[in-house]
């Protein structure tokens, strides 16, 4: 196909108005030709898995071995499993490292549980879905930057943003149709920030623009400051204050009380 | 007990001699082990039991009907007839009766069983004593040994709370054993006296109230005893009048919410105002119109700011009245005013912690489930030259639950 362009542009000189703007007209098609041909040699193209990085590369075949039956290879998504592109470095770290992934049932809430890979899996694999697009990456910072934030400021943007659903000390509550937001207690704080950024399952997302960086440690401070709190009754009864204590109170308290009344009257 | 003592009259019901005289079956207090003393023929039994009937004192434990929690066995015919003559026979000087176990249906006086048996009794008893002991003992180990401040509000409030428990719970449980084990089973009745007084008080009293009208000059004194009625009629008055503090009626008041057009979202916890993109997909946002107080003036004014992924909001009404998938509802329940922000992103439903209203947020706020009756109200928003979030217009309905007014 390319050698007839190629003549009749060599003797377009020669051509009548016509016939050379026929040849130009090859002419252009000849050089888009060309382009695409080098585009699609140059380009990275879908398999931007070709990374030299080794991480990367241990991460894609573990992905490829553990996650790529739910959510497709090169992380593209399937009926049962959402996409990973674009999910970051910081979602693989919090699902992976929280037990929820590999998912061990479908249900209405992936819960936490045992953590099934090693830390330098979760990297590798965060690294290789880190590469398939843009994404929040693992927040790196470290204890002494959450325990010097403001514990009451942090307390005061949790009540705000995160009480509703998570209790207001951090013990977790239902939401609809048999999803809930869970306890706090056993989140670490990269876990917490982790969070945050990217909105787990129905969690909304809270960027760094709507709650900075520093106030989002001032949270995690809070978090940590109530959990590490004693509570002087020896338990905590979900924390939710005078609502479950009277509740256990009086049906507990008063109703063993009960019980055994009728059963003194009984005996004697 | 000396064996002389056996046929003396314990009480003065027993002293009058009567139908005790059967309950008293003739028991060894000492040596043999106890055995039933009966009167009633084999043949006797078995009828009462074929008939399901009460069954007399002598019948033995094992022959009577179980027990059930909670019911009284109905009085056997002997039990019965010591309660009849009880109250017709004179009473002791405090109107105590006391009236032997056997005539109710009991077993034998504990005190007359199997000596061997006695003294288990009395060593379970004294465990328990023992057990009472232990826990207070634990109470103050615990205390003195256990660092304080670590321990407080966990192992230290195990420790000092259950040894006291098992403290209590011994000496209680040690003292009615020993009461049902060791005491004899003597029921006493004390008869209650008159409730009225004696007519001579009554007349007194009369006599009181009648000479103190008679000096007040309740009769003579008309002045006096007709401004006392005025005085005293006029005291509902002051209650009747605070009815009137439950107007006036609220007027425009409910319907204004503090947002007025071009006025910016600012975050209800920072203050600061919303751009365009600060809202990540997925995101939500309390905010409230910018310069706002904590004053009555805004207390309807929260509102929830929500980002959909393009494509994810489902009502044209609500696509319209937002800008770039970001949306603007209140956060004021329309069922019972509760602030309601538990969203979920997926799902995009808004649920309600007080009542389980659930919105869904991606269709107008249409109600899916609970008893919220309206959907909730649509803040029209849009972006100022400078990229901030305003709204467009106040709230076009009411927010929150309704109201008499409300239309």
């Amino acid at each position: 196909m390319n050698a007839s362009p190629t003549s009749s542009s060599r003797v377009a000189g020669r051509l009548s108005a016509r016939r050379r703007s026929l040849a130009s007209a090859a002419f252009v098609g000849v050089v888009l030709g060309v382009l695409g041909m080098l585009y699609a040699a140059l380009a990275p193209g879908g398999q931007a898995s070709t990374s030299a990085d080794p991480a990367v590369q241990r991460g894609r075949d573990l992905y490829n071995q553990g996650c790529s039956s739910c959510h497709g290879f090169a992380g593209v998504g399937a009926r049962r499993a959402p996409s990973l592109i674009g999910v970051g470095a910081a979602s693989v770290d919090f699902q992976v490292g929280t037990g929820r992934m590999p998912l061990q049932h479908h249900g209405p809430e992936a819960p936490r549980s045992r953590v099934r890979y090693s830390q330098q899996e979760i990297l590798d694999l965060a690294a290789y879905v880190a590469s398939l697009g843009p994404g929040p990456g693992i927040p790196q910072f470290n204890d002494a930057d959450w325990q010097k934030a403001d514990t009451a400021y942090g307390g005061s943007l949790f009540r705000t943003n995160c009480a509703q659903c998570h209790n207001f000390a951090g013990s977790g509550g239902d939401l609809t149709y048999g999803k809930y937001a869970p306890s706090l207690s056993k989140s670490t704080p990269r876990q917490i920030y982790e969070a945050m950024v990217t909105g787990p399952e129905n969690m909304p997302v809270f960027g760094d623009k709507q709650i900075t960086p520093d106030q989002k440690l001032a949270i995690i401070n809070y978090v940590r400051t109530i959990k590490s709190q004693a509570d002087p009754g020896g338990a905590g009864l979900g924390r939710v204050g005078p609502v479950s204590e009277t509740v256990v109170g009086w049906l507990a308290g008063i109703g063993i009380l009960v019980i055994v009344t009728l059963w003194i009257g009984a005996r004697a | 007990m000396s064996d002389e003592d056996k046929d003396a009259p314990r009480t003065a019901a027993e002293a009058s001699g009567s139908v005790f005289e059967r309950g008293k079956s003739p028991q060894k207090r000492t040596g043999e082990p106890r055995t039933t003393g009966g009167t009633s023929s084999a043949k006797e039994i078995e009828g009462e039991v074929l008939a399901g009937g009460s069954m007399g004192a002598d019948v033995p434990a094992k022959m009577r009907t179980a027990r059930k929690i909670g019911r009284r066995k109905p009085l056997t015919e002997t039990a019965a007839a010591a309660q009849e003559a009880m109250f017709t026979r004179p009473s002791d000087e405090d109107g105590t009766h006391a009236v032997p176990a056997e005539a109710f249906g009991l077993e034998h006086d504990p005190a007359q069983v199997d000596p061997r048996e006695e003294k288990f009794a009395e060593l379970q008893v004294s465990a328990l004593f023992g057990l009472a002991a232990l826990g207070v003992i634990g109470f103050v180990l615990g205390f003195v040994l256990m660092d304080f401040h670590r321990a407080l509000g966990r192992d230290l409030n195990f420790v000092i709370g259950g040894s006291f428990t098992v403290s209590l719970l011994g000496l209680g449980a040690g003292l009615v054993l020993w009461a049902k084990k060791l005491l004899p089973h003597d029921k006493a009745v004390q008869e209650r006296h008159d409730f009225h007084s004696p007519e001579e008080e009554e007349l007194a009293a009369e006599d009181v109230f009648l000479k103190g009208a008679t000096e007040m000059g309740l009769g003579s004194r008309k002045m006096l005893r007709r401004s006392l009625l005025g005085a005293a009629a006029l005291l509902p008055i002051p209650a009747v009048l605070m009815l009137r503090d439950l107007g006036p009626l609220p007027g425009r008041s409910l319907r204004h919410t503090g947002w007025k057009p071009g006025i910016r979202l600012v975050d209800v916890e920072t203050k600061l105002p919303i751009k365009l993109g600060d809202i990540e997909i997925g995101g939500i946002a309390t905010v409230m119109p910018d310069g706002f107080d904590t004053t009555e003036h805004y207390a309807l004014a929260p509102t929830i700011l929500i980002r959909f992924a393009p494509g994810e909001i489902r009502s044209k009404k609500e696509a319209s009245w937002g800008i770039n998938d970001h949306v603007a509802y209140s956060k004021i329940c329309s069922h019972a005013g509760c602030p309601i922000s538990l969203y979920e992103q997926q799902t995009h439903h808004l649920l309600c912690p007080c009542h389980q209203s659930t919105f869904d947020m991606a269709d107008d706020a249409n109600v899916i489930f609970g008893p919220a009756a309206r959907r909730l109200p649509q803040l029209a928003i849009e972006v100022d030259p400078e990229g901030y979030f305003v709204a467009q217009k106040g709230y076009t309905e009411p927010v929150g639950p309704s109201f008499w007014e409300r239309g």
